[in-house]
């Protein structure tokens, strides 16, 4: 059933959208704070929704990087 | 008319390009109503048509596709033209400086290309809602959506005035259009056909992909735009898939992918297991995890892929995509890495479902076509956000890079189109291809909008 997720506990989504975005050069305008939040939160559960797949963090990622692959 | 009768029609005399694409024009001017047009290429489209027509009375061999109008997404590169990309933040961009690999390829095999269309914004998005150039609207009704994101290619198709459109398919942008337009449509293999030329959305899950009328279509226009290019990093290469199998094995995706519906899609969903001689259902258990790894993908690589414009000049975004790419751009790590580890998971699973089924078959969307304008859904007494349920049975299969078609028919309840995926091995689109054209034989196909109402 396709519902938004509760982001993880505790997570400071707003704290979280000002001090990265200065990490990152981006300007964040004071009014997009919020919304930036509210966008990050939602993202956030399904973040911890593919966590709960089982030794998730062992798994080869899908791209691979194959050196010298414009020559073949 | 097939796209190869038009081509035979074009070759023989019977009619010429030049009148083809005439007919192509007045069509797109005539569904003006539809907002799926963005740039009509009238004066280009007229003197290639001219060419044609000169070089098959000279004798030549205008290709396979001679005289076939075809429209394009605003987000494959036009000579000369700005890439919209169906928004602002593109206005300062330099005019393209060669058509779109996609582009060339099918004006090589003598397609003629007279439109550029209508989109979500910057691909983002399953509505066909543009703040800038205004919504597409559905042929079939145009109080609704043509579905997202590659709404106008869907719905010029719909309406019969081009018979075959190119989009893009990140999270389902080709399949829930053609789902909710009633047309068929093909997102092949990732990395399969050239992107070059294409503004990008999501590197790791955009796609190239195919609108038209039948499945015999979608592997003619297929077949054109089928070519290596080294100016895609992504394709693949050295490729070879197995010929279809003479008995074609189905299968049915349950779990995630058989609830909420809308009784006319679950009707549909039914009636391909009958089609296809599908009685078992099979389950991919990681369906809900993949979207969510889609998701996350898709709103962290769009952000990054952005974040310069963002930095710059963030007033040019429309509204509905400026919080989700700014969102998207602070994405941690942590998320994305799992997320394509996610991805590894389910490809994996899937390819094991695929051992024991040459196609595997799923619903498109969970309802049919919803108004324009409107945030939520009810679908199966549930009340849904668009965003979120519209394309909840395509983006988990995006994820793991398979072929799949989309085929269609009328709701017996709503009137409306209704959708099924079909879902191949990777590199397989010609056993996708052959089950849909079985499907179509049991009803899955539906007649040009126009055609209809002129019939009724």
């Amino acid at each position: 059933m396709p519902t938004f997720l509760p982001p993880p506990p505790g997570f400071d989504a707003e704290g979280y959208a000002r001090a990265a975005a200065s990490a990152i050069g981006l300007p964040l305008p004071d009014e997009a704070v919020a919304e930036v939040a509210a966008n990050l939160a939602r993202t956030a559960g399904f973040a911890a929704l593919m966590a709960e797949a089982p030794e998730i963090d062992a798994t080869e990622p899908a791209p691979v990087f194959r050196a010298g692959e414009r020559e073949r | 008319m097939s796209l190869a009768a038009t081509a035979e029609a074009v070759c023989s005399g019977r009619t010429s390009a030049s009148e083809t694409v005439a007919q192509a024009l007045a069509a797109i001017e005539a569904a003006a109503g539809l907002n799926a047009a963005t740039h009509v290429h009238a004066e280009r489209a007229r003197a290639r048509a001219a060419a044609l027509d000169a070089r098959i009375s000279e004798g030549g061999d205008p290709g396979p596709l001679a005289g076939v109008p075809f429209a394009v997404k605003n987000l494959f590169d036009v000579e000369g033209q700005i890439t919209r990309a169906g928004s602002r933040a593109t206005g300062a961009d330099p005019p393209a400086a060669r058509d779109a690999y996609a582009i060339r390829a099918l004006e090589e095999a003598g397609a003629v290309l007279v439109a550029s269309t209508n989109m979500d914004e910057l691909a983002y998005g399953f509505s066909g809602e543009n703040a800038h150039d205004g919504d597409t609207r559905n042929p079939r009704d145009p109080r609704l959506s043509a579905g997202g994101s590659s709404s106008g290619s869907a719905a010029l198709v719909a309406a019969g005035a081009v018979p075959l459109a190119l989009g893009t398919d990140t999270n389902g942008s080709v399949r829930v259009p053609a789902a909710l337009s009633g047309i068929a449509g093909l997102k092949p293999t990732y990395g399969r056909l050239s992107r070059s030329g294409v503004f990008s959305f999501v590197h790791s899950l955009d796609h190239v992909g195919v609108f038209a009328a039948t499945a015999d279509d979608l592997a003619a226009a297929l077949a054109a735009l089928d070519g290596p290019d080294p100016d895609d990093p992504a394709q693949a290469s050295g490729v070879s898939p197995r010929p279809v199998p003479q008995e074609l094995r189905a299968a049915r995706l349950g779990g995630w992918f058989a609830a909420p519906l809308h009784p006319d899609v679950a009707e549909a969903v039914d009636a391909a297991a009958g089609a296809l001689g599908a009685p078992t259902t099979v389950e991919l258990t990681l369906a809900e995890a993949a979207r969510a790894a889609a998701f996350v993908l898709t709103t962290a690589e769009g952000g990054q892929r952005h974040l310069a414009g963002l930095a710059r000049h963030a007033e040019r975004f429309g509204p509905l995509v400026r919080d989700r790419l700014r969102a998207g751009a602070l994405v941690p790590a942590a998320w994305t890495g799992r997320a394509q580890k996610l991805r590894r998971r389910v490809t994996d699973e899937l390819s094991d479902l695929h051992r024991e089924a040459d196609v595997l078959f799923a619903p498109a969307t969970p309802c049919p076509a919803f108004p324009l304008g409107t945030a939520e859904h009810g679908v199966a007494g549930e009340v849904l956000p668009i965003r979120l349920g519209i394309g909840m049975f395509t983006q988990p299969l995006t994820l793991t890079g398979v072929p799949i078609g989309v085929a269609v028919r009328r709701g017996a309840r709503s009137g409306l189109p209704v959708g099924v995926q079909v879902i191949g091995r990777p590199f397989e689109e010609a056993t996708v291809l052959a089950a849909m054209a079985r499907l179509e034989k049991a009803g899955f196909v539906m007649h040009p909008a126009q055609t209809e109402a002129a019939h009724a």
